[in-house]
């Protein structure tokens, strides 16, 4: 009977394949990762992938770790999905006896991996995006960390730097999700207390063709500037190409999600001299250049999209922190994180896993000069953080100054 | 028992019935017959509930019965069979007759679920029913066949089955003896006749004129969508407007 | 990789499964026995999700409530509060052709989603709502999924039961000559609205309480989690693979998808780490090639359409 051959098959290949991944394993330490490949949010997994696998490179250049045993690092595609996104956290933790995780991305996938595989799991989770600010208040028994600030941050500095442009009246345009939503609040309180005035601040469904109306409604009472809130690939470039057609604005503020070359092809002479901002590194140390650099050696140039230095941290993080507890275990992990960083510590780069290694023995405290700045968590495991002001020059994005928080 | 008022049915523009009356007797066989074209369906349909009245009125058991839903005409002691038959292909013909009678509980789900004895006594009742339908039809041995799998005349001889079973008072038969064999035909004849001993009123369009005039105590023609002429087999097979009719010449 | 580890896995993804076979068996039921097009099953789940997630949570000032009401209660009242929603988008469109109905379903899916968005003091917005309790946490420890897994196989039990129970009943038996011909069942005095009606609102029933399970096991609902990618058109994949108007075969199809969905991201998962990207675009045309070879050699699902008939019928001969 051919349906019974076919419903056999399906069954040998998934057995197959549930114990062939195991008959290659070898001693290693896993680290899982929770990236998007496909879906929303792919353009992104590709690039943060890349920052965690330049952390295991280092790591392993430099001996490994717990006794050189190799970092491997197990990844599972989200599809930018919750669904499948806690599928694969679950994957990790259970087939892959994984008790530390750096992702995911979005807060819409992190939270449920959070509450439903990490946190009973005793397994440790530290995003390198989920800006939202549910997860700073999240009841998780210590073991979710994120090495980015929470979107209220952000918005502070966006507020600001619309007040230093000299604009009295803003409008705002932001996509309708947690992360727009929580900007689009912080945007508004800290403008208004600097004495500016909003006068339209608009939600926008993504993807759509046009977004005429929503430029309509905010050029409504003649703002001075347009904040916009928005990613390159959900409707972002779309809306800045019909302000800019229809005449709506010529002044823009930019947000994370736009720092991206995208933005200005075609349009580069309009946007000349536009600023925008983006969470990025704490100063202090050379953690950025060198993770340029490191970057560009291994995988070419690095692109201008967030998080990538982010997900490195994480993972490096999590390696001290396995380190530290001499355990792969989720409960010694997340005791580990916090005693073993520390703002005056003593200084690793990104590149000094070795040197690490013997802190980490001596029983000294690390301060982890990290690729996106110093990494330090409050006692929430949120990262303080550090918001960067860009600008658009000669159709270029070049970082001008950060503000820290 | 059943009574139309000028009732008219256009599509788009077309009059398919034109101010047609009539009345059907209570315990008689009544035929309806005309040429092609003269309406004859569409005023079983309007009769049925199946198409909605534009002029004119129904009443059905002295009821007016003006555009009720199809199921409530039914539910009123109507039973019909279709032009061509109508049979629940996928389902045997046991089921075919099974799901025809009205108020059975176990049609309300919960009863199914939650009142199972009750529902169970009442389909072996129903399905007794239905065997005995079957007998009456001598269609017993194919119980279990596939509806699908029916000859033509059987599946006619299914129709009229699920008619009766339905227990109605009033009978609507559309062409039973169309694309029938000979035997079956007098089989079908003399169920028609075995009805209306039990007291039940038939009106049956039909095309053959030997069943009509076997079987019929009146006859209505249509033509037109009008209503032409009425009377007893006899009186109808010598009226010249009838002839008229079917010949399609204008004599006078 | 431990043999707990991997039952641990095991239980973890049934649970995952047993949730998309509650709404595969829901579908089942509009679909398969019903012929109605509910192409906006995502908007059921969400609703069954958000409602139980609101009667059960305690009091919060982010949303509507919650009511911290037993999850018993929750999955109850997400099963009615989707009944309801089937009845009001039924009322206008179930006595329309079926196409009809799937373009009603789709918009109101999508308007439930904008509403669980936009009205941020119902659901609070696109922020979620985080901290769903589980019923009896805490009470198994690390074999809280065994437990909730039991939970889930009982609610597929009572649905399958019902299903049966109902298809093989004097009511199914008019669903499914409705399906057959409309103007027989009518002629014979059927109320073909009140029972595709029932059908809507029962599958609707099904699909809200499995909403509402998927609630509690993640804790976290969010708009994105009522995509019509993964909440509707995997759902009827699953349908489609076992085989539309079979209960058995609803289950079947929506492991096999689940699984096929899952179980690609280890095969790809063994290529080398410099590809993943590249595997998880292969993993995408995987389930597409596993998908179509299913469907090109049973076109009509793995199980095909069970002959269901009346109880006594059945017994008869």
């Amino acid at each position: 009977m051919f349906k019974k051959k076919i419903f056999i098959t399906m069954l040998v290949m998934l057995f197959l394949s549930l114990t062939v991944s195991g008959v290659f394993a070898q001693e290693t330490v896993k680290i899982g990762t929770l990236m998007p490949l496909t879906g929303g949010l792919a353009s992104y997994g590709q690039f943060t992938r890349n920052g965690t696998l330049l952390a295991q490179k280092i790591i392993n250049e430099q001996g490994g770790l717990l006794g050189g045993k190799e970092l491997e690092l197990v990844n599972v595609d989200t599809q930018t999905n919750p669904q499948a996104g806690v599928d694969g956290a679950q994957k990790l933790v259970s087939v892959n006896g994984i008790n530390a995780i750096v992702g995911a991305l979005s807060s819409g996938v992190t939270i449920p991996v959070a509450e439903s595989v990490a946190v009973p799991g005793e397994t440790v989770l530290i995003s390198p995006s989920s800006t939202s600010p549910v997860l700073t208040t999240l009841e998780d028994n210590g073991y979710v960390f994120r090495t980015v600030p929470s979107d209220s941050l952000q918005g502070v500095v966006a507020g600001n730097l619309a007040a230093d442009l000299n604009n009295d009246k803003l409008a705002i345009i932001y996509v309708n999700n947690d992360y727009g939503q929580g900007l689009n609040d912080a945007v508004i309180e800290q403008f208004e207390k600097r004495g500016g005035e909003v006068t339209a601040s608009i939600a926008f469904e993504p993807n759509k063709v046009s977004y005429r109306s929503e430029l309509m409604e905010a050029a409504s009472e003649n703002p001075d500037a347009l904040l916009l809130i928005a990613y390159t690939d959900d409707g972002g470039i779309t809306i800045i190409r019909q302000a800019l057609e229809n005449g709506y604005f010529n002044k823009f503020i930019f947000t994370d999600g736009l720092k991206a070359p995208e933005i200005t092809e075609g349009v580069e002479q309009y946007l000349e001299g536009m600023y925008g901002t983006a969470p990025t590194s704490m100063p202090g140390g050379n953690g950025p250049e060198l993770f340029t650099e490191l970057y560009e050696e291994e995988f070419g140039e690095i692109p201008p999209k967030p998080y990538i230095d982010t997900s490195f941290d994480a993972t490096f993080v999590l390696a001290l922190a396995i380190e530290k507890a001499g355990s792969t275990e989720g409960p010694a992990i997340r005791d580990a994180i916090n005693e073993v960083l520390a703002e005056d510590g003593m200084v690793v780069n990104i590149n000094e896993w070795n040197k690490a290694k013997d802190l980490i023995a001596a029983g000294e405290k690390i301060r982890y000069e990290g690729a996106s700045g110093p990494v330090i968590f409050n006692d929430v495991g949120d990262s303080m953080g550090a918001i960067g002001i860009w600008k658009i020059e000669d159709g270029d994005i070049v970082n001008e100054s950060v503000e820290i928080q | 028992m059943l009574k139309v008022e000028s009732a008219v049915k256009e599509f788009s523009g077309f009059r398919a019935v034109d101010e047609c009356s009539f009345e059907v007797e209570k315990n008689t066989i009544t035929g309806l017959i005309g040429p092609n074209g003269a309406g004859k369906t569409t005023m079983f349909n309007l009769i049925a509930g199946s198409l909605k009245l534009d002029q004119g009125e129904v009443y059905f058991s002295e009821q007016k019965v003006n555009n009720f839903a199809p199921h409530k005409i039914a539910r009123l002691g109507l039973a019909r069979t279709f032009q061509i038959p109508k049979t629940l292909k996928k389902m045997t013909v046991l089921e075919n007759l099974m799901l025809v009678p009205s108020g059975q509980s176990g049609e309300n789900i919960w009863n199914s679920w939650f009142r199972g004895s009750k529902v169970d006594s009442e389909e072996k009742e129903n399905e007794a029913k239905a065997y005995q339908t079957l007998e009456f039809l001598e269609l017993e041995h194919l119980s279990d066949e596939m509806a699908v799998n029916l000859s033509g005349g059987q599946k006619k001889l299914l129709e009229l089955g699920r008619a009766l079973m339905a227990e109605p008072e009033l009978i609507l038969l559309d062409e039973p003896g169309a694309g029938v064999n000979p035997t079956l035909l007098n089989k079908i004849a003399e169920n028609i006749i075995k009805l209306k001993e039990r007291g039940k009123t038939i009106l049956l369009i039909e095309h053959n004129m030997d069943l009509i005039m076997n079987i019929c105590d009146r006859v209505i023609v249509m033509n037109d969508g009008k209503h032409l002429v009425e009377g007893t087999p006899a009186e109808i097979k010598t009226n010249p407007k009838v002839l008229e009719a079917y010949l399609g010449e204008k004599t006078a | 990789m431990t043999l707990a580890g991997i039952f641990s896995y095991l239980v973890f993804f049934l649970i995952f499964v047993g949730i998309y076979a509650i709404m595969t068996l829901a579908l089942n039921i509009q679909r398969g026995f019903a012929g109605l097009f509910n192409i906006g099953i995502a908007g059921f789940w969400a609703v069954g999700a958000y409602t139980s997630a609101i009667m059960t949570k305690a009091p919060s000032p982010d949303h509507l409530g919650g009511f911290g009401m037993p999850f018993v209660i929750g999955l109850l009242a997400a099963g009615i509060v989707a009944s309801i929603l089937a009845l009001v988008v039924g009322i206008p469109t179930i006595r329309l052709r079926e196409d009809y109905l799937g373009i009603a379903t789709i918009g109101i899916a999508e308007i439930i989603r904008l509403v669980i968005k936009n009205e941020a003091w119902l659901s609070n917005g696109v922020r979620g709502i985080s901290a769903i309790p589980k019923p009896l946490a805490g009470v198994f420890g690390s074999n809280y999924n065994l437990f909730f897994l039991l939970i889930v196989i009982i609610v597929i039990a009572i649905f399958y039961y019902l299903s049966e129970k109902g298809i093989n009943s004097p009511w199914g038996r008019v669903l499914r000559a409705i399906r057959e011909d409309e103007e027989v069942v009518k002629a014979a005095g059927k109320n073909v609205v009140r029972y595709r009606m029932e059908a809507f609102i029962l599958g609707a029933f099904m699909m809200g309480v499995g909403g509402a399970l998927y609630a509690h096991f993640t804790s976290f609902i969010s708009p994105e989690a009522f995509r019509p990618m993964q909440a509707t058109f995997l759902v009827w994949i699953m349908l489609i693979i076992g085989g539309s108007a079979n209960n058995f075969g609803s289950i079947i199809g929506a492991f096999l998808t689940w699984g096929i969905w899952t179980g690609t991201e280890f095969l790809t998962g063994m290529l080398p780490a410099a590809y993943t990207t590249q595997a998880a675009a292969v993993r995408v045309i995987l389930i597409g090639i596993f998908l179509e070879v299913i469907l090109l050699s049973r076109p009509q699902g793995l199980f095909g359409e069970k002959k269901y008939s009346s109880k006594s019928t059945a017994n008869s001969k």
